[in-house]
């Protein structure tokens, strides 16, 4: 990871000092322990901060809609992606929210983001005091002794299945090492969740969505979700009601997952931001899933693609519009 | 224990569309229990809650004087969702109200003083309050001499059509009306409020100013009065604000630690150099 | 306002079981757990359902005194009919809520401030919190996100609690603060003894110990003087990197702001409130589209000068105790301690 790092600051560092970039984002360590938190780095003397481990889970192209315009006329910003975080960012180029001129992309091949609660779930009180990972593992070193962890079980859900942990268009790449997960397609979880009965569908769908709170991270987390006004605060008709309660909640995520239909890139970004860890990927990547299936099309691959809700061809499969038992 | 949210009823007893663009109305209720029309106290300044059930609500500076018995008027422009709503009412119907609310312009310090009021538009409605209980025969030896400088962009947009002309010819008070741009009919003055209070220049001796319009028209009118000499412990301004509870719970209304619901709607400039300027 | 008591008295282990026992058998007893009758808030039918969580709960009794919806009223839009009845509102029968911890009881005095104190009551509010009786359990392990000592607070506050238990090694030390905590514990008919020099002097170093664990990011030094400035450049760059949804305001246990809207079915309906949060864009919007906060900068500016300046002008109090839920949820771990410290070192 060191070799990373030095590599990450050494690149930023140059592309400042040539000025081919005024602006990075990248990851800071966090205040708390395994947390990094997104770092805006403008001046030179701030590259320093940057760090790159397993924890840095956040999705940076969603500041980009927002930043680019409140940014000096031509900055170009430097942005270090993910394979999924790149796809986003990618997306947007199609969704004609960004330029590709206005970003840098540092690519950098991800083996995969931990799940932090599989590893502070057990530790008893214990107080985190050094952290280290290999390929294999992560290590806690804590006040009370040193605990292991195996790196393939501690991912993210989305990582584990994760299709591309390369960016597939970058300006630098920086290679972690040849460890990638390997790309699953369809999500075998997923797989085996359509396999239910309607009814138990509808009760983890439901099971989930109840712990909802509508604190609307799982939106301003995405990517995707940079519309001006979002539906959900609309007043002028307003769509739907403003409790908790499960029609309501529903009503929002329904309409939310459905904007998302070839344009997520299954990054995990929602369900990694939501305070009550419901399972929005059940839905969300259910929809990858079936846009790649039926019109063999995954997002943010190529700025050049078009996008799939954007374009009709004759042979698209229709027969979804009802669906048959 | 009352329940602060429930809307006291109040029938419609009279509809006065008062402009041309037919977008502002003045409704006048009658509260149904006479226990609320009894316990409805007010000043002029203050605002109710005008409640639609099944709509909503929206907060409504109250446009009568408490001197006009039997009467309980507030002039709505239709702008959002519930005014849209309420502009479809008809006489007869029963709405809501909650309130009164908030504060009401400064009648302890006016006392005794000159009085100068600045309106624009369809923000005159409270001005109209205090404009009545100032002229109410009781009060009127309470207060020096009355100025009004009411101005709106066109002569269909002026509100209160009938009391303007019959203020202009009393004796009561100085008034000057004026439109932006007039039209062929229009045989009065011509030009911004702003402008119009420069040429008059009211003294600002012994005065205070009571100021309410657009954001624009505050905007110039504000430096006008300071050329005056009035000092900004002088001048107040009628405030507007997203509200829902008027009872500074629901938290949204706040100008630095002021609410505008309990605090206000009323400030003096004095009292609003020492806020944020987020309003 | 009810006249202080406080007394001390010791229970071991058996003894702590049978008060429990015996409040179950006289009252609706609450913890900080589950979610039977809102979020976070589960019944304790047994004695063996309580559970203590370590440092503040998931969720705080927020959701008990300030629903997330609630309804103010149903109405019939023919008839022009409300009714405002509410069963649960009349049930007067004592609630005691049991296990939480002293910032969140310190919350409810806050809330106290803005639903009992500062102008009219609101009705449900105030229901709930006078049939309610608070027995609190002092921290002995705040999480690495706690910091109530910065804020006023402590692992020993007392605010707002009726009664605070002392969990020691194997015993409990039971301090009543208010004549309504003294009742309550008379009221279970216990006969306990007083409270040894040793196990006072296990509960000062347990005291001693959770207040060393406790992070220092800030100090209340920090928070004196006028450290916020409107105007200050700062606001700018602290905002950067916030999402701007709704998590910091929604589990901060004094954060209370909500919106009222009508819902309609046919004719009938009903008046709700549901909290709202000053991160959301709506929540200043006029209906002329003017908007007084119109980006996150002056939405978070709003939050935390509110909760800090504001506050004390309005009440006296700054609206923080500490509990971390903001920091421990935040999706960029946007850290409130982290942001007070940079104010107040001016940057």
């Amino acid at each position: 990871m060191k070799r990373v790092e030095s590599e990450l600051i050494t690149n930023v560092e140059e592309l400042l000092e040539d000025k081919k970039i005024g602006f990075f984002m990248g990851y800071e360590n966090g205040s708390l322990p395994l947390r990094t938190s997104p770092c805006f780095v403008k001046e030179k003397e701030d590259v320093q901060r940057l760090v790159w481990n397993c924890f840095c889970t956040n999705n940076l192209s969603v500041y980009l809609v927002s930043l680019i315009p409140e940014l000096p006329a031509g900055t170009k910003v430097g942005i270090l992606c993910k394979g999924c975080d790149s796809r986003s960012l990618v997306n947007l180029i199609v969704e004609k929210q960004l330029k590709r001129e206005d970003v840098l992309i540092m690519g950098i091949s991800c083996s995969g983001m931990i799940n932090i609660d599989k590893l502070t779930g057990n530790l008893d009180g214990g107080r985190i005091l050094e952290v280290e990972e290999n390929e294999e593992e992560v290590i806690l070193k804590l006040d009370t002794g040193e605990q292991r962890f195996s790196r393939k079980d501690s991912l993210y859900e989305s990582c584990k299945n994760c299709t591309h942990p390369t960016p597939s268009v970058y300006d630098i790449l920086i290679r972690v090492g040849e460890h990638a997960p390997k790309s699953v397609c369809p999500d075998p979880m997923i797989a085996k969740f359509r396999q239910k009965e309607r009814l138990e569908r509808w009760q983890i769908f439901e099971r989930e969505l109840s712990r909802c709170v509508r604190c609307y991270a799982c939106r301003n987390a995405c990517p995707n979700c940079y519309c001006k006004e979002c539906f959900a605060e609309q007043t002028k008709p307003r769509w739907f009601g403003l409790s908790n309660e499960l029609s309501d909640v529903l009503f929002y995520h329904l309409v939310r997952i459905l904007h998302q239909a070839g344009r997520c890139v299954d990054c995990g970004a929602c369900v990694r931001a939501c305070p009550e860890k419901v399972d929005l990927r059940l839905f969300t990547r259910m929809l990858v899933d079936e846009v790649k299936e039926r019109f063999d099309y995954e997002p943010g691959l190529s700025p050049n693609d078009s996008h799939l809700l954007g374009v009709f061809s004759t042979d698209d499969t229709q027969e979804f519009m009802v669906e048959v038992d | 224990m009352n329940n602060p949210y429930i809307p006291m009823p109040a029938r419609i007893e009279k509809i006065t569309t008062e402009n041309e663009a037919r977008d502002i109305k003045t409704f006048d209720f009658s509260f149904v229990n006479n226990e609320d029309k009894d316990g409805f106290l007010f000043l002029p300044g203050q605002f109710a809650e005008l409640s639609l059930l099944g709509f909503g609500e929206c907060p409504i500076g109250i446009a009568s004087s408490p001197t006009e018995v039997g009467h309980l008027l507030f002039t709505v422009k239709r702008t959002g969702f519930v005014t849209k709503h309420l502009h479809r009412a008809e006489v007869g119907d029963t709405i809501g109200i909650r309130g009164p609310f908030g504060n009401s312009y400064p009648l302890d310090l006016m006392e005794g003083k000159n009085v100068l009021i600045v309106g624009g538009g369809f923000a005159f409605t409270t001005l109209r309050a205090t404009t009545m209980y100032m002229l109410e025969h009781n009060n009127r030896g309470r207060f020096k001499e009355l100025t009004i400088v009411y101005g709106a962009r066109s002569p269909g947009e002026l509100i209160y059509k009938q009391e303007l002309w019959d203020w202009e010819k009393s004796t009561d008070l100085n008034m000057f009306i004026t439109v932006d741009k007039g039209d062929e009919r229009w045989k009065r003055r011509e030009g911004f409020v702003p402008t119009v209070l420069e040429d008059i220049a009211p003294s600002s001796q012994d005065t205070v100013a009571l100021v309410c319009g657009p954001p624009v028209m505050i905007k110039f009118t504000l430096p006008v009065l300071q050329k005056l000499g009035f000092p900004p412990e002088r001048i107040f301004l009628s405030l507007e604000m997203r509200m829902k509870c008027g009872i500074g719970m629901c938290g949204r209304c706040n100008i630095g630690h002021k609410y505008v619901c309990v605090d206000g709607p009323v400030f003096s400039c004095a009292q609003l150099d020492e806020l944020p300027q987020e309003y | 306002m009810e006249r202080p008591m406080s007394k001390e008295c010791l229970m071991y282990k058996e003894d702590f079981e049978e008060f429990l026992a015996r409040l179950i058998e006289g009252h609706s007893i609450f913890c900080p757990s589950g979610e039977d009758i809102s979020p976070g808030i589960k019944k304790v039918a047994g004695r063996e359902q309580f559970a203590l969580h370590r440092g503040p709960s998931h969720f705080s009794f927020k959701h008990y005194f300030l629903p997330q919806t609630e309804r103010l009223f149903s109405f019939d839009m023919a008839s022009n009919k409300i009714d405002a009845s509410n069963g649960e509102l009349d049930d007067n029968k004592l609630v005691v809520l049991i296990g939480l911890r002293p910032c969140d009881a310190m919350a409810i005095e806050l809330l106290d401030q803005v639903f009992l104190q500062r102008g009219p009551e609101d009705v449900f509010y105030a229901r709930r919190r006078r049939r309610t009786r608070i027995i609190s359990f002092a921290c002995s392990e705040p999480r690495t996100t706690c910091f109530c000592e910065s804020v006023g607070c402590g692992p020993d506050a007392a605010a707002s609690a009726d009664m605070v238990i002392f969990a020691l090694k194997d015993s409990y030390i039971v301090k009543t603060i208010t004549q309504c905590g003294e009742e309550l514990l008379n009221n279970t008919g216990m006969n306990l003894d007083g409270v040894s020099t040793e196990k006072l002097g296990e509960r000062e170093q347990m005291i001693n110990e959770s207040r060393d664990r406790l992070e220092k990011v800030f100090t209340s030094e920090d928070l004196n003087g006028k450290i916020m400035d409107f105007e200050a450049s700062y606001w700018k760059q602290i905002c950067q990197k916030c999402l701007g949804c709704g998590i910091c305001t929604y589990f901060c246990p004094t954060c209370h702001c909500f919106d009222i809207v009508d819902e309609v079915a046919g004719s009938k309906g009903r008046r709700i409130r549901s909290w709202d949060s000053c991160m959301y864009p709506l929540f200043t919007l006029h209906a002329s589209g003017h908007n007084p906060r119109p980006t996150r900068k002056e939405r978070m500016r709003q939050r935390i000068m509110h909760k800090f300046v504001y506050s004390m002008e309005q009440y006296g109090r700054r609206f923080c105790v500490g509990c971390g839920r903001c920091v421990i949820h935040c999706p960029v771990n946007l850290d409130l301690r982290l942001v007070i410290k940079e104010i107040a070192e001016g940057k």
